[in-house]
């Protein structure tokens, strides 16, 4: 196996040959390690890089694995974990200034559960500032970079968990979806992210005020929705340290691949995002949706009475609840903060209680047209990000072209790229994004595949009998690692 | 708006400039008028949905 080699892996195909021991943890390792060093520069993926501990991690697992005890199929596999993620004994910044130096005394739940599967964790990744945007343009750790077109965004604001897995530098990676996540920057880098439903999975040792604790997802990024189920019955379940976690069995999430799906009836979610929705976004979509139908689903497109104050919602309780968590730093270190961020938490500070428990009100108002909705249509799809990926200069700038009309990338409703994703923020419903075509930049295009509370099962089968039929997934970033 | 500022400027110890205070009070503003709609919707009989409920995480 060479570097080369790595394009062409995934979890599901590595697992069996390391547990048949045609490869061995370690040299797959080494692989990763040494790509990271060629490309990471130009990346900027990851902000931390644990060689050794990784290689301590793949010797054990070569060992064990020698001697009989095979663990599974995250055994030997490679990962990366945002770095607003607790990593016991290695630097947890969450993207900002304040934590630079903050290493913590245990693991994210997360962690010890990929830890107890034995996978590899090769380092820590980019992300936005506290998590709090879409862009990855780190002020403090630097812009993450997308492979497909470097003068180009990775999306945010796990932007770096997305670049390395495309860029092949891990073969998975556990990031957090409080708005779009996981979902917008795998989408703009061409991988699949899920965010599954509300609870499904540990959020103990994601750092406070990286996320709204109501709306804040723990999130998976991989190739493939085969890895990605795979990841997912690894990671979900109950979990003492998270009173919010969902006490429900976890499902075999890997026998729903291959399932059939014809017959299943898909609505096409109509809304006020299509504002910021280009035509030639549309136009991918549909023709998404026609494979869909050929698939032999029903398609039809559906909405819901309130679903315009779905902005309102999310950023009301988005920016109360952090806030919160912000209180205490921003009293003692608010310089540093970069002022965008600042000024965002500060404002949220002004924001009166009543408009909190109306947007909670108004919110259980959205999640009962939701369950209302899933009496017509079992599936849920709209794209994933209204917009090819934006050049980094144009979200320096603060303006996106969309069709001819400049829009403003941020406004009162948070960043527009999110606009697309947060209706699964507020209602806590599973969504998952895969790739389904390429912009005329030749950068990705995501849809959205979601469904009610605990559904993750039927999103892996119609997720999976799209990308079947077709091989965007397959399609790798043109880097060079000669 | 600049007053809820200023007095947050005080009682946090922030520091901020003349410009900045106006910054957030603009930012507080817009976000107030995308409140405002919230207050539109009629929400009588309506509990808020708080995911502490034993049945949102059902």
């Amino acid at each position: 196996m060479n570097a080369r080699d790595l394009d062409s892996l995934t979890i599901a195909g590595l697992a069996a040959e390391i547990s048949n021991r045609e490869i061995s943890p370690v040299e797959v390792t080494g692989l990763f390690l040494e790509r990271i060093e060629q490309v990471n520069p130009t990346l900027n993926a990851y902000v931390t890089v644990t060689a050794d501990n990784a290689r301590a991690d793949a010797r054990k697992a070569e060992e064990e694995i020698a001697h009989g005890r095979y663990r599974g199929p995250l055994h030997g596999i490679p990962f990366s974990i945002k770095d607003n993620i607790a990593t016991k004994g290695v630097r947890t910044t969450a993207g900002s200034k304040i934590l630079a130096n903050w290493i913590p005394d245990f693991d994210a739940t997360v962690v010890t559960k990929l830890k107890e599967a034995g996978a590899v964790i090769l380092g820590k990744t980019n992300l936005h500032e506290w998590a709090l945007g879409g862009t990855t343009i780190n002020p403090f750790y630097g812009t993450t970079h997308n492979p497909w077109d470097l003068t180009r965004i990775a999306g945010g604001s796990s932007g770096g968990s997305a670049a390395a897995v495309a860029a092949s530098l891990c073969l998975g990676s556990v990031g957090t979806d409080s708005a779009q996540s996981v979902r917008n920057p795998a989408s703009m880098c061409g991988v699949v992210g899920l965010k599954a439903t509300y609870g499904r999975i540990s959020q103990h040792g994601t750092v406070a005020g990286t996320g709204a604790y109501s709306c804040n997802h723990t999130g998976l990024l991989t190739r493939n929705v085969e890895d990605t189920a795979l990841v997912l019955e690894a990671l979900a379940g109950r979990d003492p340290n998270d009173p919010l976690s969902a006490d429900r069995p976890v499902a075999k999430y890997t026998e729903s691949i291959g399932k059939s799906v014809k017959g299943l009836r898909v609505g096409i979610l109509r809304g006020y995002f299509e504002e910021v929705m280009t035509r030639e976004v549309r136009d991918i979509f549909y023709a998404a949706m026609e494979t869909l139908q050929q698939l032999g689903m029903e398609i039809e497109e559906v909405t819901t009475p309130h679903m315009d104050l779905i902005p309102a919602v999310k950023v009301c309780t988005s920016r109360v609840e952090n806030a919160s968590a912000h209180d205490r730093n921003l009293r003692a270190r608010s310089r540093d903060y970069s002022p965008p961020t600042r000024n965002a938490y500060l404002a949220a500070l002004l924001v009166p209680a009543s408009a909190y428990i109306m947007a909670q009100r108004v919110r259980r108002i959205i999640c009962d047209e939701f369950h209302e909705l899933l009496r017509k249509v079992q599936i849920l799809a709209l794209p994933t990000v209204g917009f090819a990926v934006p050049a980094i200069v144009e979200c320096e700038q603060g303006w996106l072209d969309i069709d001819g009309k400049k829009i403003r990338r941020q406004d009162e409703r948070g960043g527009t790229d999110s606009l697309t994703a947060i209706p699964f923020n507020v209602t806590g419903f599973p969504a998952m994004s895969v790739p389904c075509g390429f912009a005329k930049t030749a950068t990705p295009i995501g849809m959205q595949i979601a469904s009610g509370p605990f559904q993750e099962e039927l999103i892996f089968s119609v997720a999976h009998a799209y990308e079947q039929a077709t091989d965007w997934h397959k399609r790798r970033p043109p880097i060079d690692v000669s | 708006m600049k007053d809820s500022v200023q007095r947050l400027n005080a009682e946090y110890g922030l520091n901020l400039s003349d410009e900045e205070i106006e910054v957030i009070a603009k930012q507080a503003e817009a976000g107030q008028r995308l409140f405002q709609t919230l207050f539109e919707v009629d929400v009588e009989g309506i509990a808020p949905a708080l995911k502490i409920d034993p049945a949102e995480r059902q």
